[in-house]
């Protein structure tokens, strides 16, 4: 009858307007406006044929985001992001076959730099540290691109006739230094340091992805994390896994009574003492507070 | 951070656009709209910041991404010369601190010192060689330049300008000009030359002989603006400090005869207010009354000189009641170890050498030669030409003796009174070439111009202390297409070929050269490149400095030396004219740089522009208030300004600042306000023959139109609302020692902070230390990428300054004043109003007692500010931008704010990040001196206190619980992690009604 | 003249209820259609500032520090405030069962709606990054960040949207029968799209019944929000610590305040609309005389609540807070404060007059006068009290700019432009009601 009819119509309706307008929200940014949430790969399908222009390798990485996607469903339980279930890539996380397909889609993906320089090659075969090269990481906010003199080092005399290798020695003589092209980069309001992550004994893979399978470096989205890489949410997801810092015993025994060990390490007021270092690297400590990235 | 004797500054690591990029990408966020969504929390969009350029070799002690410290130089910042650490990150200066190391300012600086930073990346500086060609500059190559400068040294007629100094660079122009048989002249603004010839007439030594302020137990200046402009502001504003120490039981009483109370007045206790150019009789009287009082073998030496010159005699000429001079004597004469201080230019008069030589007499009645007065050891200061020897240079000019006018460092087109007739004389010189690196007034009449580099980037030296020596080497690459300005002179010689041998190839070797013999010298055991790297490391060397002062005696000429009776009174209608240099613009060399500009004026708290100071008596008479203009006019000129009413100038003066009415210099300075100078005649000090700039009468019209006037502070009372406390010097120390402040309601920080956390961060400012000289302000620009907004925007009270000096007057007992200077900045309260208002979180309480701002978190509802009541917050009105290569100076470490953001002191949350990071490499907690906040690293009087409030033994917590610690506007209960010390006088203070 | 609503004497029958109500939406004017252009573009000159600032920045605005609320905050309270007769009229009075307010209600509730769409606007255009508006409103993301529900701001978009989400139930629900019965004196499209909306109505005795209940416990619901809401909005200002919002009288001083301005503008809008079309017979005297009573008692408690803030000030003894009124009354924003004391304490006290009350120019004359007095009201309580607060230093001053300008007149145009739709459109008197009234009127005759 009239009646019903249009009480439905106008419930579906009303519906339907309300998913749409939720959509969004519910994947925590209008990224989804641009992107299908949770299959990055897709994404990176888009971007891989603005660098290299070939339909052939947006139809490989597409074909790849469909195969490795685990697409969660917009309304999983609770709206929230699940915890990682899967741990985090590792070195040895990939079969031989999974570093098969990675160096193939590595090829076209990512932006293609003025010397095409092979991670693979120098890591896993020549099992050179990532570290050898990026030596800052260590030290400082920054894990630089390696000095030209660090490349001369060795390629003054291995790998000639090669042309990579010449243009690198070109680059060389001309007292120039190469103009490599930037693949990660963090908002400009974010202040991120390398150096705790490492000290904190964290690896490069962690963020970066399996670098050691790749022939050309691309900006690695995490198939267990399925947000955007380098947003927010994504770094809190380590963040919120490990212990906090208003867990003092994270960073410093708490002595509760007045006796004072024998090597209280530092000036400080009775009471509290800092860990020893190892102490507080077993600990993890991962900030969540605010200023800890934004000032 | 590891200090590096790198001599050249590193390759940028990344592009330099790091600063736009941050900028530009807030940008894109900021326009893009609901769009930009998602941008704020995923990375750049990939066309910024796309190369990454490495170095070829990475210098040995250089970390991409943390700072590099080079110990220099600044010599031609200001009154004096400034050791500086420079803070280099990627090839760039960041930001400068005092080198402790540095016997003078050591670790602390001066706004002006600061602001060079401004100066090196001024957008304005000209970028290369230029040549003049049918009146306006076109661009040249270096080779021609030189070849036409080498052309010009050929033909002779040769004069080189050059500023003054006491180090290599000055002995090289003097070579230069031998060889290439030119005339060498040296010229400085402000030249001392009245202060040497009095102490060589009264002892027979023609020189600057330190001020031990540090020492004495009464002070009086006749007119010296030590704090701000003369001599060494920074080493004697330390030394003013120490002197009036409280805590420590001194509290030295201050007196200021001078006909305004300049910054060093607001900060006196007493006030005689001499007319200008007659501070020389007051001091003449008081030291007749010393001579009388004190008596003693020196008394009697000079009673019979000064016999004639009594406190009626020098109250009648000065405006000074006698009574006071009296009661100044009689204090004097009963101190143990006082000092008086000379006249500065403010006050010198065309009898300048006779009120220095007053003073010097004043210092040897009370018996201050020898122990406050200190000679032989004295900061040393080039002579530069005086008034009356730059006018022979100027007539030759005119007459066509001057063929070629080489101009290397000073801007005498401006700083000389336009009646002196230098700009004309500029015009009938064949060939004008000028090394100077700004297109200011002198290099705008240039031929050809061949700009010399920035010091920062050049290499120099100096002697500050006799023996002592600063090195000044190059802390980055040149900026722009410029060369050192030793090195073109040195080409344009063999260009000219002219076979000079200055036994180097370049003026580096020259220099170096010139520092081994200084290791021979020294005899040090050192192989001569270790002593140079090691030199270099520490900026100088000072251990030859002599530690104790030379005796010196009476000579006999001066009793029968008959002293002139000071300047005239104005006719009636008439107004003395107070000329006086601008705390930030100096001589007008910081009036391009933004900061300067922008940073009010400690004592008027206007900005971007110039002012008439005239008592509020004498003006509401004629009808005047802030913003009329009115048309000054003297016998040699006239200027038009806005009034401004200020009861710390004598009713029957009127004050105008040297620094704005430049004509050329930059987009912040050219066309801005007047210059004084304008007004003043070429009369001269008789014995030495430098200008007078006190003794002027001119004449005050009022147009009837305002003119633009921007004050930023709102009133310049506190009405008792325990915004600035202030306390008798007795009251102060029957408190001290009696009671102690609880702290425990600041430790515990708010109810959403970390009880845990072993950090509450706090600072105490002393506002009895504090000077209101301005330096922390310009540290926090420095720092914080705090963006320059300009006069309108700062008239609308849009300046984003993070500190600001309020000023406020108290009344005294005697219906005077007291000036406080109450350095504020986010008071980081404890229960923050601004934090339960903030609907998203942006203003928000962290573990460690911050009042955090996130800036990418901030819609911009601007509540927080509403409910500040210490009123700290400023919000982004516009997108601010920093035209290169400003940009280059922007910190890496701190967020470029865009358009729409609040943002407000953070307690320089980065520099607290970094100490966290490192403190715990080395397994312990922050401690005392891992770090400083840039407000405090700057402050010269160290007024300033950072550290954690959780640690009882801490600096600052001792300090916070003093017993002269007040919080502002303490009844709020905003529990604020700023402790302020209140502010002591020996003035009796008005009751508070 | 009838102390009430008199249909005998006017010999009203339900046929000329229909057609007069119905008129507007039958026949229309080039009058009509020229006005509805000259507001369309004023809406559009508002809209072109809006983008102007978004694009320059705030500073484009007048602001200056320490003023950071000015007139885009005013202009939010006052629309907020205007929207409160319209519930009030219906909701509370509906439930009091005063016949008077049968002929004013439809019109004063989509004037609710219309005035709550405007103040909606300016949160939105006094923030520094509009396009981050959404920050304020609660939803999860990975972030796992929310809104400060700690923040006043917070509790407003709460408050502000459930008023409104409740007032367009109440005045669509009041009208579905009236949309029926335009359905049926229709033809074509335009009837399938009333039919729509009168979301097949038939008017059944048990629709009607059920209509009834629901109306009733809509108008239960809506009762407390009249309350509320500017309770709510009041809080922006009660909760901060400025010296001259921070007190306690705020909530009633602002729900009063809100009442007023709601009625003066609910006769500012029904008397020329009443002229326009010719309604003399439904809106009468007699119901103007009603609402100026209303309008009298609020500006009376309106006028207690000045006093009342001063006497707590003097009382308080708190210099800081004595300094800030001192300042409101003889201070650089003197001006604004006194034409507020005039208009909405001397202005309306013409209303003890019945003439006045009766005669419909007067009252409106009247209405207008609190209108402005009501604007200048919230202008000084944000404005002056923001320039003069603790800080000697920070003392300022402020002036608004063309932008500002701009765009008050812009939601001023915004306002009136949905209103002038609404009387195309919908029927500004509730038919069935009126209906009612009659077939009442007429029993009472032959009964």
């Amino acid at each position: 009858m009239r009646k019903a009819t249009y009480t439905t119509v106008g419930s579906v309706a009303a519906v339907l307007l309300a998913v749409a307008a939720a959509w969004p929200i519910l994947h925590g940014s209008s990224a989804a406006a641009r992107e299908v949430p949770g299959v990055p790969g897709a994404a990176r399908a888009r971007r891989a044929t603005a660098d290299t222009g070939t339909a052939g390798a947006a139809g490989a990485a597409a074909a790849r985001a469909a195969k490795t996607s685990g697409t969660p469903t917009p309304a999983s339980p609770g709206w929230y992001p699940q915890p990682i279930g899967a741990p985090i890539q590792g070195h040895d996380s990939l079969s031989a076959a999974q570093v098969a397909i990675q160096l193939a889609e590595s090829a076209t993906q990512g932006p293609a730099q003025p010397i095409p320089f092979n991670h693979h090659f120098h890591t896993t075969n020549l099992k050179m540290s990532c570290e050898y090269c990026h030596t800052n990481s260590r030290h400082s906010e920054v894990a630089i691109m390696p000095p030209l003199a660090t490349c001369i080092g060795c390629h003054r005399i291995v790998g000639t006739g090669l042309a990579p290798i010449d243009t690198l020695r070109a680059y060389w003589q001309r007292q120039e230094p190469v103009p490599w092209v930037r693949v990660y980069k963090i908002a400009e309001f974010v202040q991120f340091k390398h150096e705790p992550h490492l000290r904190n004994d964290l690896q490069c893979q962690t963020c970066h992805g399996p670098v050691q399978d790749m022939d050309r470096v691309y900006e690695f989205q995490s198939d267990t994390i399925p947000i955007q890489s380098l947003t927010m949410g994504w770094c809190l997801r380590c963040h919120r896994q490990k212990p906090q810092p208003t867990d003092v015993a994270t960073e410093y025994k708490l002595v509760r009574q007045a006796a004072i060990p024998a090597n209280p390490g530092g000036t400080e007021k009775p009471g509290l003492y800092p860990m020893a270092i190892s102490e507080q690297y077993a600990a993890h400590r991962a900030p969540l507070d605010c200023t800890t990235c934004h000032y | 951070m590891s200090e590096s004797s790198d001599t050249q500054a590193p390759r940028p690591e990344e592009e330099p656009s790091t600063g736009t990029s941050r900028r530009t990408f807030l940008k894109i966020l900021g326009l893009s709209g609901a769009g930009a969504t998602a941008a704020a929390c995923r990375p750049a969009p990939p066309h910024i910041d796309q190369k990454l350029i490495p170095y070829l070799v990475q210098p040995e002690g250089i970390t991409p991404g943390t700072n590099t410290l080079y110990a220099s130089l600044l010599a031609e910042a200001g009154p004096e010369p400034l050791g500086i650490h420079a803070w280099v990150r990627d090839g760039r200066v960041l930001n400068l601190e005092g080198n402790p190391d540095f016997p003078l300012n050591a670790d602390s600086m001066s706004a002006l010192g600061l602001s060079t930073l401004q100066d090196l990346y001024d957008p304005d500086r000209i970028p290369g060689p230029r040549q003049k060609r049918g009146g306006d500059f076109q661009e040249a190559a270096w080779k021609d330049g030189i070849q036409a400068l080498g052309k010009a040294v050929k033909d002779g007629d040769v004069v080189l300008l050059t500023g003054t100094g006491t180090g290599t660079r000055d002995r090289f122009a003097a070579e230069w000009a031998k060889a290439v048989g030119a005339r060498h002249v040296r010229y400085d603004t402000f030249d001392y030359a009245a202060l040497r010839r009095a102490h060589e007439i009264a002892f027979g030594r023609a020189e600057i002989p330190t001020y031990a302020v540090d020492q004495a137990d009464r002070i009086v200046t006749f007119g010296a603006d030590f704090l701000a402009t003369w001599l060494e502001p920074v080493t004697l504003g330390r030394r003013f400090a120490h002197a009036r120490d409280i805590e420590k039981g001194r509290h030295a009483r201050f007196t200021f005869v001078g006909p305004r109370l300049s910054l060093t007045g607001s900060n006196a206790d007493d006030w005689l207010p001499a007319r200008p150019g007659t501070s020389g009789p007051v001091a003449l009287a008081v030291a007749h009354v010393v001579a009388q009082k004190k008596g003693g073998s020196r008394g009697l030496e000079l009673q019979g000189a000064l016999a004639t010159y009594t406190p009626e005699w020098a109250a009648d000429r000065t405006g000074v009641a006698a009574d006071k001079i009296q009661k100044l004597g009689e204090e004097i004469a009963a101190a143990e170890r006082p000092v008086a201080l000379p006249p500065g230019p403010e006050s010198q008069g065309a009898d300048a050498t006779d009120a220095c030589l007053a003073v010097a007499l004043l210092n040897y009645a009370a018996g201050a030669i020898g122990t406050t007065v200190q000679f032989g050891v004295g900061p040393r200061r080039g002579q530069g030409a005086t008034l009356a020897e730059m006018k022979t240079l100027i007539a030759d000019m005119k007459n066509g003796k001057v063929r070629t006018l080489i101009v290397a460092g000073p801007n005498p087109a401006f700083t000389l009174p336009a009646s002196a007739g230098f700009a004309e004389a500029l015009g009938q010189v064949p060939t004008v070439v000028s090394l100077n690196s700004h297109m200011d007034e002198t290099t705008a009449a240039a031929g050809w111009i061949l700009p010399g580099s920035h010091e920062l980037e050049s290499w120099g030296d100096a002697e500050v202390l006799p023996g002592a020596w600063a090195l000044g080497q190059p802390v980055m690459q040149p900026v722009f297409d410029t060369r050192q300005r030793e090195d073109i002179l040195m080409q344009a010689a063999d260009a000219a070929g002219i076979k000079a041998d200055f036994g180097a190839q370049d003026f580096a070797g020259y220099l170096e050269n010139a520092w081994q013999e200084k290791h021979r010298a020294s005899g040090s055991s050192q192989r001569f490149d270790e002593w140079w790297f090691d030199t270099k490391r520490q900026g100088g060397r000072w251990e030859a400095a002599p530690g104790k002062a030379a005796s010196v005696g009476l000579s006999r000429t001066v009793t029968s030396h008959s002293f002139s009776g000071g300047a005239n009174a104005p006719a009636r209608g008439k107004f003395d004219l107070v000329v006086y240099p601008g705390s930030y613009l100096y001589d007008g060399r910081g009036a391009n740089r933004g900061w300067m500009q922008e940073i009010p004026d400690p004592i008027t708290k206007c900005v971007w522009g110039s002012w008439v100071e005239m008592h509020p008596d004498t003006a509401r008479p004629l009808g005047l208030e802030n913003g009329d203009e009115v048309e000054v006019t003297s016998e040699s000129g006239k200027v038009r300004a806005p009034v401004y009413l200020y009861p710390g100038i004598r009713k029957d003066a009127v004050g105008i600042q040297i620094g704005q009415g430049h004509t050329h210099y930059g987009r912040n300075a050219a066309g801005r306000g007047v210059s004084p100078l304008d007004l003043l005649p070429d009369t001269v000090d008789g014995a030495t023959g430098s200008l007078a700039y006190a003794g002027v009468a001119v004449q005050l019209t009022a147009t009837g139109r305002k003119a633009p006037l921007a004050k930023l502070q709102g009133s310049d009372l506190d009405y008792g609302r325990e915004v600035s406390e202030i306390m008798g010097v007795e009251e102060a120390r029957k408190a001290i020692g009696e009671h102690q402040v609880d702290l425990t309601e600041l430790v515990e920080a708010a109810w959403d902070s970390d009880p845990m956390s072993p950090y509450r961060w706090g600072m105490t400012v002393d506002l009895n230390a504090c000077t209101g000289c301005g330096a922390c302000v310009a540290g926090c620009y420095a720092e914080n990428n705090l963006a320059v907004v300009g006069e309108e925007r700062c008239a609308g009270g849009r300046e984003m300054s993070w500190i600001r000096i309020e000023r406020y007057f108290e009344a005294t007992a005697d219906g005077g004043f007291q000036t406080t200077h109450l350095a504020e900045m986010c008071q980081q309260c404890g229960d923050a109003p601004c934090e339960p208002v903030c609907p998203v979180y942006a203003a928000y309480h962290n573990p460690e007692g911050l009042n955090v701002q996130v800036y990418n978190r901030c819609v911009g509802t601007r509540y927080c500010s509403n409910n500040c009541p210490y009123k700290q917050r400023r919000f982004n009105w516009f997108s601010y931008d920093f035209p290169y290569p400003l940009n280059l100076q922007l910190n890496p470490d701190v967020t470029v704010r865009d358009k729409g953001v609040m943002e407000k002191c953070t307690f320089c949350v980065q520099r607290i990040d970094r100490a966290k990071v490192q403190a715990k490499e080395k397994g312990r907690l922050v401690q005392d001196g891992d770090f400083q906040t840039a407000c405090q690293a700057a402050c010269p009087t160290r007024a300033i206190t950072f550290g954690n409030l959780k640690d009882p033994t801490s600096r600052v917590s001792r300090i916070a619980k003093g017993a002269r610690s007040y919080h502002v506007l303490e009844e709020l209960n905003t529990r604020p992690a700023v402790t302020y010390l209140r502010d002591v006088t020996h003035a009796e203070l008005a009751q508070e009604t | 003249m009838a102390d009430h609503w008199d249909t005998e004497e006017r010999g009203l029958t339900l046929a000329d209820a229909n057609r007069d109500i119905m008129r507007p939406i039958m026949v229309s004017s080039w009058r009509y259609w020229t006005l509805l252009a000259f507001v369309f573009a004023l809406v559009v000159w508002g809209c072109i500032a809006w983008a102007w600032q978004i694009d320059q920045g705030l500073g484009v605005a007048g602001y200056s520090h320490p003023v950071m609320w000015a007139v885009y905050i005013t202009s939010f309270v006052f629309w907020v405030g205007i929207a409160h007769s319209g519930t009030l009229i219906s909701a509370i009075l509906y439930l009091f069962r005063s016949g008077w307010r049968t002929t004013i209600n439809r019109a004063s509730e989509a004037m609710t709606i219309f005035a709550v769409m405007t103040a909606g606007l300016f949160p939105l255009i006094h923030l520094g990054r509009t396009w981050y508006f959404y920050w304020l409103i609660p939803y999860p993301s990975e972030r796992f960040i929310w809104p400060n529900f700690k923040s006043p701001l917070v509790w407003d978009v709460f408050a502000v949207g459930t008023y409104f989400t409740i007032s367009l139930l109440f005045w669509y629900t009041g009208m579905i029968p009236d949309l029926a019965a335009i359905r049926d004196r229709l033809r074509g499209w335009k009837s399938k799209v009333y039919g729509l909306f009168s979301v097949g109505w038939q008017g059944t005795v048990r629709e009607w019944s059920h209509y009834r209940r629901a109306y009733l416990y809509m108008a239960a619901i809506a009762t407390p929000l009249v309350l509320s809401v500017h309770s709510v909005v009041s809080w922006d200002f009660a909760m901060g610590i400025v010296p001259g919002w921070h007190s306690t009288i705020f909530a009633p001083y602002f729900v009063a305040g809100a009442i007023f301005s709601g009625m003066a503008m609910v006769i500012t809008i029904l008397v020329p609309m009443r002229w326009a079309f010719g309604l003399e017979d439904y809106i009468t005297d007699y119901h103007l005389d009603n609402m100026s009573k209303l309008i009298l008692l609020t500006s009376l408690i309106v006028a207690y609540s000045y006093a009342a803030e001063y006497f707590i000030t003097y009382y308080s003894a708190d210099p800081t807070e004595q300094a800030s009124l001192f300042f409101r009354a003889h201070g650089s924003f003197q001006g604004p404060f006194w034409v507020m004391t005039f208009c909405n304490v001397i202005v309306p006290a013409t209303l003890w007059f019945k003439k006045v009350r009766r005669s419909a120019s007067a009252a409106f004359v009247v209405s207008i006068f609190v209108n402005i007095g009501m604007f200048y009201e919230r202008y000084v309580i944000i404005v002056s009290s923001l320039a003069h607060e603790y800080e000697p230093y920070s003392w300022g001053f402020y002036r608004p700019s063309w932008v500002e300008i701009s765009i008050i007149v812009g939601s001023f145009a915004w306002f009136f432009f949905w209103f002038l739709l609404f009387t195309k459109a919908l029927p500004t008197i509730s038919i069935a009601e009126v209906k009612e009234h009659l077939a009442h009127q007429g029993a009472h005759e032959h009964g």
